[in-house]
């Protein structure tokens, strides 16, 4: 077990570092300098440009801007942000802190209710229900974000329900309590959006693998020596269904950092999801490079949780 | 009215952008020759934390624009010195131009310099970025900073200590909210959740505002001009063609400016002739949009040799083919189907025009410096106060990456900077025109339309709002409305801006906002949207009936 884990760590480790050089990479193989972009303006000399450029080290030999790429993510300095021209971690933590608190719950949610019509829906299998739910299912699942959002705002407008912002903005809240109370109004419409466009792909995928489960002979076992159905499901089938969906969990649970681009945009959520495509449209390479690696390894990071939970939760992964 | 404005300006410009307000300065002095004035600064103006502003202020903030840094850099350029005599007297040394109080004493704003020196103690020094956001916001102007969330909102409050007694703001507090969608910006004033949007809606969302009884929309000249860029430059590696004058031309008679305008932006724009856009200070009412005559356009092709090939697509007498790609910034979705709708004229002339869109970054690389490209779809932001925007076709801007045109016009540059040291202001205008008229007809841009600020407001909750400016009531530049609006009810007013980008200078032109903008409207998105869920229904029927 321990040399499972072990190796596990190793792979995790590298493909961690593999990101580091590719994030590098990719971001300095977009077409575009970030000086043209901040300093539209007419009448900028060569020689104020040629300031701005060393400034930001930008004037350097590529190979050299890696050197320091290297060491800076290291030490754990991820440099200015080209655009705010402050600390990326300053910029970053915020938003990306904005992102969970929507996503978690809304992930959570869709988790929850997802597989629960899943186990409802491949247990009917073939009734009206199997067929209401996953209609259902596909129809969330292909809904798109924007239009969703954007419905559920129309509805909102005359009851009153935020539709846009995370707190209500010039309000002096006279305990933490109330504030809460503001953010959690805020929240319900995106985490709304957000819970039913991603619940779907939770159903579909625990239906089908009840339905698989159920034809295995163990199943037929279970039936001959005379085991109630419900038995079965909760005992034997749910336990064994559930496995695929760990690893489908634990890669939902890593984006929840990476924010929710279309989510955010619809509802102006502060998160890191806009920040992203903002700043791609900057050029803004520290913070791109910040949220990269933030979201590198917490997914990284994830994936080895749920490698391990594996191997605790199916004894046929085998452990070398 | 620009967050920019808790701080003071030596003097203001008045609502036709000439500089006249006074301001710090209640009496200022330009010398004969146009290169030296003297500023005479109020002597009760005080900063928010009770230190008295004075003239030390005003030579520090200075330095601070003159910083190769900053955004103001090129504003401060011909000041040679800023000397302080006394506490209250600053007298200004700077190359000849008439343009001093225009492009630097009314845009420079003064900044306290015993908060600032902890952080930018030697301001001259070119490794130092000033960015006005980053230091502890220390004003002397009508409104505070109160509260700040980078990216979020600002609140301002009003500065009830203000020297001008008559310009203490009537509202307590003015919040700015950045939204990164114009639909939620738009649903949020439907709602009642904020009072006002700006800097713009898009015509769509503006008509179905019309509706609501409680809210005004506002539509009036704006900042911003739409053109097609063609890369003339002599060592540029675009198309070769695109270098004889002859068919610049006649793709410019190829364009029914008027129609393109309708089916863009309906009745919120105005059809270009002139670079610089109707309703602003330097406009050129003569010029009048190319006709739109295909025939003509024909003709001139035919004259210059361009045979039609076999494939309707002309070819040189060399034997290059008018072959082009037509580059459009895909953040303004309207635009690509304008760059569409203009190919198609084209294609009637003989001209094929291959259109792409690409972000403003990836068009920047293409552009600067090797100059691949053939035509860039772009806009241009400026200020409507001074004549700036048509440096951008200077010889020397080519390697600067600010001019697309690549445009080399020795004549240009002569009568450009003889405007700097014009002896009065119409001599500047007429100089302006002039140059606007060498444009025109050399067409190293070929303008499309200049685009309203449409802006919108509910006119129930306050009153008084200063619409009578280029811009629109909640422009940058526009300082009257936030001073004048009266609450009705209400004490507090909400006004929405899209981006944050609103922050810098308004006298740099940038990159019109990445904000994601959406011009479809929300009725399009419920009918597809209704398809597509009846799609899906109706096929997971017909798969579960097979079974």
């Amino acid at each position: 077990m321990g040399r499972y884990v072990a190796k596990r760590a190793a792979t995790s480790l590298i493909t961690f570092v593999a990101t580091v050089v590719l994030t590098f990479i990719l971001f300095r193989l977009l077409p575009g300098d970030p000086i043209t972009l901040l300093f539209r303006s007419p009448l900028l000399t060569p020689s104020e440009i040629n300031a701005l450029n060393a400034q930001f080290g930008l004037n350097k030999p590529l190979y050299v801007q890696f050197l320091i790429y290297i060491k800076n993510v290291f030490e754990g300095n991820w440099g200015i942000s080209f655009y705010y021209r402050a600390p990326v971690s300053q910029v970053l933590f915020p938003a990306m802190l904005n992102s969970v608190i929507l996503l978690l719950p809304s992930t959570i949610l869709a988790v929850v209710i997802g597989v629960g019509l899943g186990i409802l829906a491949g247990w009917k299998r073939n009734t009206m229900t199997d067929v209401g739910i996953l209609s259902f299912s596909l129809v969330l699942y292909a809904l798109p974000t924007f239009w969703l959002g954007i419905l559920l705002i129309m509805l909102a407008i005359k009851t009153g329900i935020p539709v846009s912002g995370m707190v209500s903005i010039g309000v002096t809240f006279s305990n933490p309590w109330q504030y809460i109370i503001n953010v959690l109004k805020h929240l319900f419409l995106p985490m709304i959006t957000l819970t039913l466009v991603t619940l779907g792909q939770f159903s579909i995928i625990m239906r089908n693998t009840i339905l698989n489960e159920l034809t295995e002979d163990y199943a037929l076992a279970a039936y001959s020596k005379g085991m109630s159905d419900r038995r079965l499901l909760i005992k034997h089938i749910v336990p064994n269904a559930l496995l695929p969906t760990v690893t489908i969990i634990a890669i939902s649970i890593g984006t929840v950092v990476a924010g929710a681009v279309l989510t955010e945009t619809v509802f102006s959520w502060p998160g890191v999801g806009t920040l992203i495509y903002d700043s791609i449209a900057r050029r803004d390479y520290p913070v791109l490079q910040g949220a990269f690696l933030i979201i590198a390894l917490v997914v990284i990071l994830s994936n080895f949780v749920a490698d391990v939970i594996y191997a605790f939760l199916d004894p046929r992964v085998k452990y070398s | 009215m620009s967050t920019l404005d808790v701080y003071d300006y030596l003097i203001r410009y008045n609502s036709t952008f000439a500089p006249v307000v006074p301001d710090l300065a209640y009496k200022w002095y330009v010398y004969p020759n146009n290169s030296a004035a003297v500023f005479y600064l109020v002597k009760n103006a005080t900063w928010s934390d009770g230190y008295p502003v004075t003239a030390q202020d005003v030579v520090y903030s200075f330095e601070v624009a003159n910083n190769s840094a900053s955004t103001y850099e090129p504003n401060v350029a011909g000041i040679t010195s800023v000397q302080a005599i006394g506490n209250y007297t600053v007298v200004f040394h700077y190359k000849p131009t008439l343009l001093f109080l225009a492009e630097a004493a009314a845009v420079i704003p003064i900044v306290p310099k015993h908060v600032w020196e902890k952080y930018v103690p030697n301001p001259s020094n070119a490794t130092q970025l000033t960015n006005y956001q980053d230091y502890p916001v220390v004003s002397s102007g009508p409104f505070e900073v109160t509260n700040y969330v980078q990216g979020q909102y600002i609140e301002l409050t009003a500065n009830t200590h203000y020297f001008y007694k008559s310009r203490i703001p009537h509202v307590q507090h003015i919040i700015i909210q950045f939204f990164k969608d114009t639909n939620s910006m738009v649903a949020a004033l439907e709602a009642g959740q904020i009072d006002a949007a700006a800097p713009y809606i898009t015509p769509v969302q503006a008509e179905a505002l019309k509706s609501y009884p409680d809210i005004t929309v506002f539509n009036g000249p704006g900042l911003q001009i739409w053109y097609i860029g063609i890369n003339v430059n002599p060592n540029g590696h675009g198309n070769p063609t695109l270098r004889d004058l002859r068919v610049r031309e006649a793709l410019a008679h190829a364009i029914n400016y008027t129609e393109l305008t309708q089916l863009i932006w309906g009745n919120f724009a105005t059809p270009a002739a002139g670079l610089i856009p109707k309703g602003w200070k330097y406009y050129d009412p003569n010029l009048k949009p190319y006709t739109f005559n295909l025939t003509l356009a024909n003709q001139i092709l035919n004259e210059a040799g361009y045979k039609m090939g076999a494939n309707g697509v002309r070819v040189s007498p060399n034997g290059t083919p008018l072959s082009y790609t037509l580059y459009v910034v895909s953040n303004a979705p309207e635009e690509v189907e304008a760059a569409n709708i203009i190919a198609n004229w084209w294609s009637q002339i003989g001209v094929q025009a291959k259109v792409e869109a690409v972000d403003a970054g990836t068009l920047a690389s293409i552009i600067w410096p090797n100059f691949t490209q053939d035509f860039d779809l772009w806009d241009w932001f400026s200020s409507p106060a001074v004549p700036t925007l048509l440096s951008v076709f200077l010889s020397n801007q080519t390697e600067t990456g600010t001019s697309d045109s690549g445009f080399q016009n020795k004549t240009y540059d002569r009568l450009y900077s003889e405007m700097m040291y014009a002896p009065n202001l119409s001599a500047v205008k007429e100089y302006a025109w002039e140059l606007q008229s060498i444009l025109y007809h050399e067409l190293p841009y070929i303008n499309l339309y200049y685009v309203d600020s449409i802006e919108a407001y509910n006119d129930k909750l306050f009153t008084n709002v200063f619409t009578n400016m280029t811009g629109g009531p909640f422009s940058d530049i526009n300082w009257y409305t936030f001073l004048q609006i009266q609450p009705v009810q209400s004490t507090s007013v909400v006004t929405t801006t899209q981006t944050s980008s609103t922050q810098t200078s308004s006298m740099t032109s940038s990159v019109s906002s990445s904000a994601v903008s959406v011009q479809t409207s929300p009725t399009m998105y419920i009918v597809v949207g209704a398809v597509v869920v009846i799609i899906v229904v109706a096929a997971i029927v017909l798969l579960a009936r097979r079974r």
